[in-house]
């Protein structure tokens, strides 16, 4: 699986889209932190959604931005990341080389890893902007992992039965009907088993999907 | 079985109503170059794919190296090399990333991962563009870097699917010498190709399949023999007329003013005794050139009896 990982990395970081996965949850953090701080007319550090809100409330709201942010666009990165391999058949390649299952499971932990280290990312900035630790940041830790991992199963699974590039917006319009609602509900264990479940039911349908295709 | 690469008996293959492959029986042998030949959606590509285990066949057997490509599926991929007829290289990516790549992906040792990257690019003669990023490649540059891809783990078996499509004639000399290069070094070749020409140069034997049914596995001259081809001569005298000798086998397909083309097999004392018999007469034979029908003729004259037949029928 290191193999597969190798690549994905290399070629994330020659396309720059490692780096877009990476970085978007920050920009997203600081620039509407940003923008809502110097909009509301009293331009003070720490920065805000809301001056009525505390700053524990202000950062709690920061790491659910990132969170949101990431676990979407975890779903797009492992759409992304062999896109072009699936739609050329390149796949063959590295089928006959390792288990189509590592495969798989291979651009899930890409995408989960980039998700989650893109939220930490996100997250610090939200602290040091915000000035504030957000109280519930273990939940939302665990939670950001289980939902990146669906997240991840779901944008695999999608690029599988299609890698037209229009696919890649029927990937986030689902991430952000679906993937919110498991963020939200995270603290429930039986939603937390629904993002495990979404998470082993996409790779392996992916799994049969990319076997499929290097047939054809 | 042992001398056997590839071994496939009654393979069938349905596409939804369309039936690929019917009754596909052929055989490889270990260390030669085997040409794979057929019209376009004649069932190649369908017969290269189940026999590199990336497609499934709804019925019939097929063994590589011994192995069922059904159940030992994964033993079989450590073990060949694959060449599809269309494939894309990663363009952020080096020669040299890639290989190193699928020397990981194929699990070899550490060590000697540089080594094996530094002989593929030797042997595949991509050397120049090891360092480059794969993009803005020529078709025969492309080639090359797959045929690198796919020999980096040192396969038994190459499979090539028409490895010469689009290639210059400079890049399919290319090709031919490191086929039998290749081959010389052991490797089993078994490739598809719609240049005959290059794969009677190459082959040692022969696939021919029609319609998803394969109607010749064998040896080049079992082909011709099986299309009852015959030679023509040529003789060309200096100045005059030339006649035929009595009791050649075979017949004059073609006469000029100083030359006659005889078609039938000539023994070389028929040749021998004809020359002998035309200088006797004062004529000057100057040249004796066989007219060996071409590969392609003879696959338009299979191709050909083949559909007489099933419009008989």
């Amino acid at each position: 699986m290191t193999a597969i990982l190798h690549y994905a990395l290399l070629k994330g970081m020659r396309d720059k889209s490692t780096m877009i996965f990476l970085f978007t949850p920050i920009t997203f953090v600081v620039a509407s932190l940003l923008g809502v701080t110097l909009a509301s007319g009293h331009p003070t550090f720490p920065f805000y959604y809301s001056l009525e809100w505390s700053p524990a409330q202000n950062a709690s709201h920061v790491a659910f931005m990132a969170t949101l942010c990431a676990v979407c666009f975890a779903s797009l990165s492992s759409f992304w990341m062999f896109r072009s391999e699936v739609a050329t058949n390149a796949m063959g390649s590295f089928i006959l080389a390792k288990r189509p299952i590592l495969i798989a499971l291979a651009m899930n932990v890409y995408s989960s890893v980039i998700a989650v280290i893109s939220w930490g990312i996100g997250v610090t900035a939200g602290i040091i902007l915000t000035g504030a630790m957000p109280p519930d940041l273990s939940s939302l830790t665990v939670a950001v992992f289980i939902v990146s991992v669906a997240a991840s199963a779901l944008g695999s699974l999608t690029v599988m039965i299609s890698a037209q590039p229009q696919m890649l917006i029927g990937a986030y319009c689902g991430s952000c009907l679906f993937l919110p609602f498991l963020v939200m509900q995270s603290n429930r264990p039986k939603v937390m088993l629904i993002a495990a479940a979404t998470a082993v039911i996409g790779t392996t349908v992916a799994t049969f999907l990319l076997e499929r295709r290097c047939a054809t | 079985m042992t001398e056997h690469a590839i071994v496939a008996e009654s393979l069938l293959k349905r596409y939804g109503r369309v039936t690929a492959l019917r009754d596909a029986s052929f055989a490889v042998k270990k260390g030669t170059i085997t040409g794979f030949i057929g019209r376009n959606g004649a069932g190649k590509t369908t017969t290269l794919k189940i026999v590199s285990t990336l497609l499934d066949a709804d019925d019939g057997t097929c063994h590589v190296l011994g192995d069922d490509v059904r159940k030992d599926e994964y033993a079989i991929r450590a073990r060949i090399g694959f060449l599809p007829d269309l494939f894309e290289l990663p363009p952020a990516l080096t020669l040299r990333e890639y290989l190193g790549i699928f020397t990981e992906l194929y699990s070899i040792a550490r060590g000697d991962r540089k080594r094996r990257i530094e002989t593929t690019l030797q042997l595949t003669r991509t050397e120049e563009l090891a360092d480059r990023r794969l993009h803005a490649l020529s078709r025969g540059e492309e080639q090359r870097v797959g045929l690198a891809r796919a020999l980096i783990h040192n396969p038994e078996i190459l499979i090539l699917d028409e490895p010469a499509a689009g290639l210059d004639p400079h890049a399919r000399v290319e090709l031919k010498e490191l086929l039998r290069l290749l081959r010389e070094r052991g490797k089993t070749i078994f490739l598809s190709s719609h240049v005959l020409a290059d794969l009677e140069e190459i082959c040692d034997e022969l696939v021919v399949i029609k319609k998803g049914t394969v109607i010749f596995s064998g040896d080049i001259a079992g082909f011709r023999k099986q299309m009852r081809s015959t030679t023509r001569w040529r003789l060309t005298a200096v100045s005059r007329a030339i006649s035929l000798p009595s009791g050649l086998r075979g017949e004059v397909v073609e006469s000029g003013p100083t030359s006659i083309e005889f078609e039938g097999e000539l023994t070389a004392a028929e040749r021998a005794r004809w020359i002998a018999d035309l200088v006797a007469r004062g004529i000057d034979v100057c040249e004796v050139t066989p007219l060996r029908s071409t590969l392609e003729q003879e696959f338009a004259k299979a191709v050909e009896e083949e559909e007489e037949m099933e419009a008989a029928s």
